[in-house]
């Protein structure tokens, strides 16, 4: 798609000089001033700069989206294999210590997650997605607490179910929105 | 016994490592359970807390890290129990708690200090 671009730009540029030999007069002077000649020189120089600046920071920002976007899709991945443990302990009605054991795991993987999302999201200075991230983690102490606050002797309770999907739901709709926001920068 | 002397700059501290001198695979609340909450309070943290009240100036320090993580009974029961027993205030004052490996845990665990009645 490049070098399309590039060849419409030269045949303009080309007609653009073919018209202007027809109908203006233009001799070139056999002297020259040293000072333009550095005016060109250091226009160039400047460009050429700006660009590889412009070029640099642009690399840089994608490197960092993709730092954060990577960051939240683990954690996404790590909230959903908690609750496919959960679902099983709800459906089976009952919670072993292995189940248990999964489960504090997981959540201790999510936790940390969070919190070195939060970290690379200060170091990007990312504001506003670091205050979709306060929300997760505020859903997260919830989710936790329906999860393994109980008495887990008992079976957990249709209303522990719904109450915990709505929260892992409002985890879900913040982490993809944060994704979005941090893609459209 | 849980804790172990610590010297930090002027102040003496008594340490746990809850991996080290509890388990590393915390259970539940009750009691009657493998590695509860309530067993770990009245162990290892109680006992250890009893030791820090009695000098003003000693501090007891809880490591965190080290186990596969901890349910939210386990932490209510053991460090929410604590501050209905002594209070939120004096809990506050005389625990630190550490934890490199799940930052937000910290956090977690002083909430229920402070929600404990």
């Amino acid at each position: 798609m490049k070098w399309i671009w590039s060849g419409v730009f030269f045949i303009i540029g080309l007609t653009i000089g073919l018209i202007a030999r027809q109908f203006l007069d233009l001799t070139f002077k056999k002297d020259f001033d040293i000072a333009h000649i550095l005016t060109i020189v250091l226009t160039l120089v400047v460009a050429a700069f700006l660009q590889y600046h412009a070029l640099g920071r642009r690399s840089d920002i994608r490197a960092e989206k993709d730092i954060v976007i990577d960051q939240a899709k683990a954690i996404l991945q790590g909230a959903t294999e908690v609750r496919s443990r959960f679902l099983s302990c709800f459906l089976a009605k009952g919670t072993t210590e292995e189940d248990l054991r999964v489960m504090n795991l997981g959540l201790k993987t999510w936790s940390a997650s969070m919190a070195e999302l939060e970290s690379v999201l200060h170091e990007c200075k990312m504001i506003s997605e670091k205050g979709l991230l306060v929300e997760v983690k505020e859903e997260f102490f919830e989710y936790k607490k329906l999860l393994t606050g109980g008495d887990l002797t008992l079976p957990y309770t249709p209303l522990t179910y719904n109450s915990s999907e709505a929260r892992f739901k409002t985890i879900g709709r913040r982490l993809r929105l944060l994704i979005l926001k941090v893609n459209r920068r | 016994m849980a804790s172990e002397q610590l010297q930090t700059n002027s102040q003496t501290s008594l340490q746990i490592v809850v991996a080290k001198d509890f388990s590393e695979t915390p259970g539940p609340r009750a009691m009657g359970e493998d590695f509860s909450g309530e067993k770990f309070k009245e162990n290892v943290l109680r006992p250890g807390f009893l030791r820090a009240i009695t000098d003003d100036n000693t501090i007891l320090f809880v490591d965190l890290d080290g186990t596969e993580g901890y349910a939210t009974s386990f932490l209510e029961a053991a460090f929410g129990g604590l501050a209905r027993e002594f209070g939120s205030q004096k809990v506050r004052d005389h625990l630190r708690l550490k934890s490199d490996e799940e930052p937000y845990l910290v956090e977690e665990i002083l909430r229920y200090i402070d929600d404990a009645k």
